[in-house]
This record gives C-alpha cells, sequence and structure tokens, in this order.
C-alpha cells in the first residue's frame, strides 16, 4: 500500500540554507519600478484631476493623498524594490526547487520535482523590454500552489523550464514502474 | 454537422424518466432569473395579476420543453477504453472520459428512480483539471457493468493494484455499519440549521403578530396555568418563561429536522474495505454507493465539536485531489466522510488508515501571548479612557481580562503537531478539535513564511499544501520549522509510489 513508506532521515538532503542561491537578474529591478511607477501614476491622475479642476472641499485631502501616494512611490522605488530583488533567489537541485523571497515578510517556497505538474514561461511587455522571463511551475495542490520565479534571463527560463521538464518525464516512468510493481 | 467518428459510435438515449432528473438540475438555474421579478413589484397588482394567469403556465411550459430538449440532445456511447457524453441544445457539448482517468465512480439511487430499477452512473476523473460526469436514467445493470468496465481498465493499467472487481466477490476485509441511534447522533453533532436560525430574524414581524394571537389563545388554555406556576415559582415574569418556552421548541424542532436530514443521508450506512479499495453505501432517499482508492487518499480530518464531544463521538473527513475545489461546499459533498464513530470505532479506523498514536508538540506560547497581549492593552487603555467620564465604574471592563486570558490559552493548550516521517498532523479546536492528517509524500509544496515580528523572535508559520488545500503550522522555533521542512521535502522526494 501506498501509505507503507519506509521513514528517510532528514539528513539525506543537505540544508537548504547553506546551498549556492542564485540570485535573480538585477535588471528586474527596472521592471519592479516600472510596475510602481504605473500603480502609483492611475491614483495619481484621478488626484491630479480633482486638484487641477480646483473642487470645492476636495482639493486639500487630493493633494495629501498625492503626497502620499508620491511618497508612497518613491519608497517602493528606493528601497522596497532593489532589497525585493536581491532577496528574491532561487535553488534548483537534482530532486527539488526552491525560491526565497520578501523584503519584511520573509518566505522561502519549496517543491519536489515529482510534484510539478506543468511549467511555463511568462514575459509581459515591460519585462520584454529588459529581456527577462517568469518560470511558474504548477503543482496539483490548487490556489496559490504554484511557485513563481521571476527576474530570469528570457533564455535561462526557457532552458530551466527544458531541464525540468526533461526531469518530469524522466520520473515519470519510475512511478508507473512503482506502481505496477 | 455530425462529427465522422459519429458513425461507428452506438449513441444511447437516456430513459425519459432521467427528464425529472434534469429538471431538478435545471431549477437552480431558474434561481439566476431572479431579475425578472422585480417589474413584479415594481409594476403594480394589474402585472402581477398577468404573471399569475400567464406567467407561471409560461414558464413552466419553457422549463418542460427546456427538459425534453435536453433530454433528446443527451447522448452517452461506450467504447473499450472511453465513454463519450453528448449534452446541449444550443451549445452542443461533447465530452470523452477515459476509464483510466476515472478517480471515482459512484452509483446513486434516487427514490424517483427505484420504481423503474434506474439509477445514476456519476464519474469523476483525475488530473489537475477535474471532471465530473453524470449520466442519468440508466438500468441498474448497465450501470454495474460499466462500472465493473471501469475497473477492469484499471486493473489492465495497474496489475498488482487489487479492485473493486475483487471486491465484488470477496469479503470485506473491514466492515463498519451504522444504525439509526448512531445516524440520528450525526444530526445531533451536525446542526447546520442553527446557522440558519438567524436567517428567521427578517420574518419577525411576521411571526410578532402571530406570536401575539397564539399567546391570546393559550391564556384561554389550561397549559397558561402551568406557565403561570412556572413564573410564580421562579420569581420570574411569565413572559420570560414564554420565551425560554419559545427558544427550547424552536431548538428542539431544528434539531429534528437536522435527524431527519442525517437520516436521508446516512440511513443504512455501511463502510467496507477489501484490499486497497474503500467502499460506502448510504441514503434513505438516494442511495449513494461511493468507492475510494487508499493510494488517492490526501489528507484525513478527524473533528469532535462541543456536542460530538458531549456524545463522546467523531467525524472522519477522508479528501482526494480537489485543489481549490477542494475547500468549495460542493467539493466537501464530494468527500469520503464516515458520520459518526465512537472510540472503539475511530481506533479500528486509524489502524485501517495506518495513522499513529500521535504524540503533539506544542506550538510557542507567543502564538496566544502576543495577540492576547495587544487585546490586554486594548482593553486597558478603553478602560482608561472610559474612566474619564464614568469614573471608576469603567474599570469593571478589565474583568474581561480573565477570560480572554483563559481562551487566549486553551486555543494554544489545543494547538500542535504530529510529524513521524510518513504523517504530518495538525490539530487545533477550543472546547472540541480538529485534526489534519497529511500523508508527508503527497504533499505538493511546502512553505517557510516569517513576518518581522516573528523573524525577532525565532519564530516561523510553516504552511503545506496538499492536493485537497492548504495547512498551515504556526509559531514554531525557526530551527525546529527549517528542520521539519527539510524532513518534509525529503519524504516528498523519495515518494515514487501513485500518489494521485
Amino acid at each position: 500500500m501506498s501509505l507503507h513508506d519506509p521513514v528517510i532521515s532528514t539528513d539525506q538532503l543537505p540544508p537548504l540554507d547553506n546551498e549556492p542561491w542564485t540570485p535573480i537578474e538585477r535588471a528586474y529591478r527596472s521592471v519592479l519600478r516600472w510596475m510602481v511607477f504605473i500603480w502609483c501614476a492611475i491614483p495619481l491622475i484621478g488626484l491630479g484631476g480633482v486638484i487641477w479642476f480646483n473642487l470645492d472641499h476636495l482639493r486639500f485631502p487630493a493633494q495629501i493623498a498625492a503626497g502620499v501616494v508620491v511618497a508612497l512611490g518613491l519608497f517602493l522605488m528606493g528601497v522596497w524594490v532593489p532589497r525585493r530583488v536581491a532577496h528574491t533567489q532561487y535553488l534548483l537541485r537534482e530532486l527539488d526547487i526552491h525560491k526565497r523571497t520578501g523584503f519584511w515578510w520573509h518566505k522561502t517556497t519549496s517543491a519536489g520535482h515529482n510534484r510539478i505538474q506543468h511549467i511555463e514561461v511568462i514575459q509581459g511587455p515591460i519585462e520584454r523590454l529588459y529581456g527577462l522571463s517568469q518560470l511558474v511551475l504548477y503543482t496539483a495542490g490548487g490556489f496559490q500552489s504554484d511557485v513563481r520565479i521571476p527576474g530570469l534571463k528570457t533564455d535561462e527560463a526557457h532552458r530551466l523550464k527544458q531541464y525540468l521538464t526533461q526531469r518530469i518525464v524522466s520520473e515519470e516512468p519510475a512511478e508507473s514502474d512503482n506502481a505496477t510493481a | 454537422m455530425p462529427r465522422p467518428e459519429d458513425d461507428r459510435l452506438h449513441w444511447r438515449r437516456v430513459s425519459p424518466v432521467a427528464m425529472i432528473y434534469f429538471a431538478l438540475k435545471m431549477l437552480p438555474a431558474l434561481g439566476q432569473m431572479w431579475p425578472a421579478l422585480i417589474p413584479l413589484f415594481a409594476g403594480g397588482e394589474e402585472i402581477r395579476q398577468i404573471f399569475w394567469v400567464w406567467g407561471i403556465p409560461a414558464a413552466l411550459l419553457l422549463l418542460s420543453m427546456g427538459v425534453v430538449l435536453y433530454w433528446w440532445f443527451f447522448s452517452f456511447a461506450i467504447e473499450d477504453n472511453r465513454l463519450t457524453l453528448r449534452s446541449g441544445v444550443f451549445n452542443r457539448k461533447r465530452l470523452s472520459l477515459d476509464f483510466e482517468r476515472v478517480q471515482q465512480a459512484d452509483i446513486a439511487d434516487p427514490f424517483y428512480f427505484r420504481p423503474f430499477k434506474l439509477v445514476t452512473l456519476g464519474l469523476e476523473s483525475a488530473g489537475s483539471a477535474q471532471q465530473e460526469v453524470d449520466v442519468p436514467g440508466i438500468p441498474v445493470a448497465l450501470a454495474e457493468s460499466l462500472r465493473h468496465t471501469i475497473l477492469e481498465k484499471q486493473v489492465q493499467t495497474k496489475p498488482a493494484t487489487e479492485t473493486e472487481v475483487h471486491a465484488a466477490t470477496s469479503a470485506a476485509d473491514y466492515r463498519l455499519s451504522l444504525g439509526p441511534a448512531e445516524i440520528a447522533r450525526y444530526g445531533l453533532m451536525h446542526n447546520t440549521l442553527l446557522y440558519l436560525a438567524p436567517l428567521a430574524a427578517p420574518f419577525g414581524q411576521h411571526l410578532g403578530p402571530l406570536f401575539e394571537s397564539w399567546l391570546v389563545s393559550l391564556e384561554s388554555s389550561q397549559v397558561y396555568s402551568a406557565f403561570n406556576w412556572l413564573s410564580a415559582n421562579l420569581a420570574v415574569s411569565v413572559t420570560l418563561v414564554l420565551a425560554v418556552f419559545a427558544v427550547l421548541v424552536g431548538t428542539s424542532v431544528l434539531f429534528g429536522l437536522s435527524v431527519l436530514l442525517a437520516f436521508v443521508r446516512y440511513w443504512g450506512y455501511t463502510l467496507t474495505r477489501v484490499d486497497d479499495r474503500y467502499q460506502s453505501r448510504a441514503g434513505l432517499t438516494t442511495v449513494r454507493t461511493r468507492g475510494f482508492k487508499i493510494h488517492k487518499l490526501q489528507k484525513v480530518t478527524l473533528v469532535q465539536g462541543v456536542i460530538a464531544k458531549l456524545l463522546k463521538r467523531y467525524t472522519v473527513s477522508i479528501s482526494k485531489a480537489g485543489g481549490i475545489a477542494g475547500q468549495s461546499p460542493q467539493a466537501q459533498d464530494k468527500n469520503f466522510t464516515v458520520p459518526v464513530l465512537d472510540e472503539l470505532n475511530w481506533l479500528l479506523l486509524r489502524g485501517e488508515l495506518k495513522l499513529p498514536k500521535p504524540e503533539w508538540t506544542r506550538v510557542h506560547p507567543f502564538s496566544w501571548r502576543f495577540p492576547c497581549a495587544i487585546c490586554s492593552l486594548i482593553i486597558v487603555l478603553s478602560a482608561l479612557a472610559a474612566s474619564f467620564k464614568l469614573g471608576a465604574v469603567a474599570f469593571t471592563g478589565l474583568l474581561g481580562l480573565v477570560p480572554l486570558l483563559l481562551i487566549g490559552r486553551r486555543l494554544w493548550r489545543q494547538k500542535g503537531y504530529f510529524y513521524n516521517g510518513e504523517w504530518l498532523a495538525w490539530r487545533r479546536g477550543f472546547i472540541g478539535f480538529s485534526e489534519q492528517w497529511l500523508p508527508v509524500g503527497k504533499l505538493q509544496k511546502i512553505q517557510l513564511a516569517q513576518s518581522p515580528l516573528k523573524r525577532l523572535v525565532g519564530l516561523c508559520d510553516l504552511q503545506v499544501w496538499s492536493a485537497d488545500g492548504r495547512v498551515t503550522l504556526v509559531c514554531l522555533p525557526k530551527g525546529e520549522a527549517q528542520r521539519l521542512r527539510d524532513g518534509l521535502l525529503t519524504g516528498v522526494v523519495m515518494y515514487k509510489k501513485p500518489w494521485f
């Protein structure tokens, strides 16, 4: 029965923190800055309209809100983006893949190759400007169960995808062999 | 335009009795047409008159025509390896389901099919995009033979795996039967109707006059003297006695209905296991047979609520792959549920599922100390602020700190995790509890998350995704969480058996 697995000690895999993690491309900072700029520009246009037309009672609150948005945007571009990119790293091992990210909220995500259902390489218009892509690994865990590695060179993302696809395919016969054994 | 392969397929139509099934399926869709009723309220008496005379018959006629057309265009074809369905009137749909991909095959026997010896065959496929297929109104023999064909195909795909074909012919290795008393206990334990009670509030304005007229008639009866006697002896007003009586009657009715629903759903419940296949059979109006193979298990949930604790009973739910759909009520209904278990039967089933006896490890006390500290601070500051206006009386609010701390500590004491290399379990609760058991080898994704505050105190949250949703182990010491993560990951990558 499938639930009669032998117990395996944790020593069989080396601790993750001592592994050589690969940082994502520094150019991803520009992608994030563009995205922050666009997200800040949308409310600023609306608030600008309120200030421009000098609407009663709303001009002062709009100026305050615009100031907050500009300050937040500058903070995100100047502090959050570089730290976010510096903290986003991935680690590919023979049997599993990991990603760690986060500026304030640190997250380390791990998935075994044998649990990957399918793989995608995504490239948005801003990423295309900088020759970057995002690798997305889908598992069968449903909502939020995918592993996304942004800020990869497009060529590298495709090579990773190809490698992982081969790994998945090579593991499949082993699984069916075991199933029929 | 018919496809070339349509000619070689032998298309069959289901029995005309299946129109009842289609009509029942269409009823919820009619609910979405509620905006059409708005003119009834806005349009005045004349429009309402026209609606009663013409609208309702027209709607019934349309529904009947829709049902007949749907039945006419619904057909199925059985091939050696797959079942193909054609359905839809304007939006034609064609669905092929390979037998070897079938994850679950249920036979439902609704009361309206029973006199005609017809059943509904429900098939559910595996894969990241789950598909469900119902073939209603087919003869019992055909449904059984289709089910056998599917299982035979699975044998050919996985020769070493024993299947239900064997199950049908051999004695069960494990059997559990639930009598009416146990089913009634389930009705008491899981009274979802209680949640509906607040919905009765909008009808209060209509219930009020009804209640008053009932009181007037009650005053003239002999029963009222009993309330008067109670009121006099307990030194409380008759109104209070009547209110308590009304609440008791209302609650009893809700529990009675809940027990009735439990009988409808789980009457004659039997659970059997032959080799690695479990099968349950239950139902009063619709007898549902549900099969489940042990290697498809993704999560076992053991629940004991407040009433269940008083009755010393548990409920077990075994789920398979479902992802996000696994959280929806419809998907929950598709879970393999053992409605009531006493201590002995739970120990037997636990042994069947190879679940170990857990030794729970508590999470860090930060999980209750910090939220309680924040809430306490808010209470103290509120009392202080209120004291300027109300004086010393405001400090009686500080009494709220006692239950707060007791509840926080109790919640923490109920939290715990267990890991033994094969299983990861998470437990939580207040008066009752729930335990979620995940087979380690089938975990999909593992994540360590640290908020700035938790980083400061060296704690981590460990989140694991199974194919049936996410479980979060909160407030683990960082080193312990990392060791646990590495252990779980080892279990996942070393697991080479079928899991889906």
